[in-house]
């Protein structure tokens, strides 16, 4: 397996990590629920995730933390994920029944396609300092987490796991066309959210 | 003439598939008078670009109490 996350830092925050019960049951629950709502199979899940800690123990290196240590074993899933949606392209042969995407949210536009004044989106200057600050992936995550079902698989395995679209199309057994509106109304959910909550003048945590 | 919610698509879907020249001279079109979905624009990118950090870059994951 390719691990493009080569781990950095000096102190051996592994060791460290590992010692702390809560803190792994913590980082477990959240694997498992990515892998759940990646695989859509709870037993897949749970292997993906056994095998990603078993693969960052085979990996001796060092890390600057917990949270280094933390990335590159979800770094280890990511691809263990992708690797299992790729396998499933080759036999998922049939399409199944296109389900109706997750609607947009209510309010973004008018009934003439125009933005509402609420949603039209605002200048946010350089955005790129917010990915230095803490306090932002908080909000981040939080806007990710409110993505409806469907939306959040397909758009966390274009953007995160970074599977191409017909790679998804084929794993998951949706039209191009279908995808493309999940994604596209994902982006819009997710774009509005900051707003409100990071990078709008009013901007409030969620 | 496009309006913002078609828009939108088509600037998503850019970030899927190369744009017809059809649809690039449109969308241009429409961006050149609209600047909210200029925004909507650079910020469909930088979703992108926070993904990718959010999935590589540890600091992105601090989330320790004690830090």
């Amino acid at each position: 397996m390719a691990n493009p996350d080569t781990p950095v830092g000096n102190t051996s925050g592994a060791a460290e990590a590992l010692n702390d019960p809560q803190f792994v049951e913590d980082m477990r629950r959240r694997m498992l629920r990515f892998a759940t709502l990646q695989l859509s199979d709870p037993h897949l899940a749970e292997d993906a995730v056994q095998e990603a800690f078993i693969g960052a123990l085979r990996g001796s290196g060092s890390f600057a933390g917990r949270a280094a240590y933390r990335s590159w074993v979800f770094g280890i899933l990511r691809h263990k994920i992708a690797d299992q949606l790729r396998a499933r392209t080759r036999y998922a042969t049939v399409l199944v029944e296109d389900a109706e995407p997750d609607p947009t949210p209510d309010g973004l536009f008018e009934q003439d396609g125009h933005w509402t004044d609420d949603a039209a989106p605002a200048d946010w200057g350089d955005p790129h300092a917010s990915l230095r600050d803490a306090q932002f992936w908080r909000v981040f995550e939080a806007c990710l987490d409110h993505l409806p079902g469907q939306q959040a698989r397909v758009f966390m395995m274009r953007e995160f796991v970074e599977l191409e679209s017909p790679e998804i199309c084929s794993a998951v057994g949706i039209s191009t066309s279908n995808l493309n509106v999940s994604l596209h109304r994902a982006r819009l959910r997710l774009r509005n959210c900051l707003q409100q909550h990071w990078f709008g003048e009013e901007a409030a945590p969620p | 003439m496009m309006k913002c919610r078609e828009a939108t698509q088509k600037m998503s879907e850019e970030l899927e598939r190369p744009l017809t020249l059809g649809e690039q001279v449109e969308l241009s079109v429409h961006l050149a008078v609209c600047p909210p979905c200029r925004n909507f624009r650079r910020q469909a990118a930088f979703l992108r670009e926070s993904m990718r950090a959010y999935a590589r870059h540890p600091e992105a994951d601090e989330r320790d109490p004690s830090q």
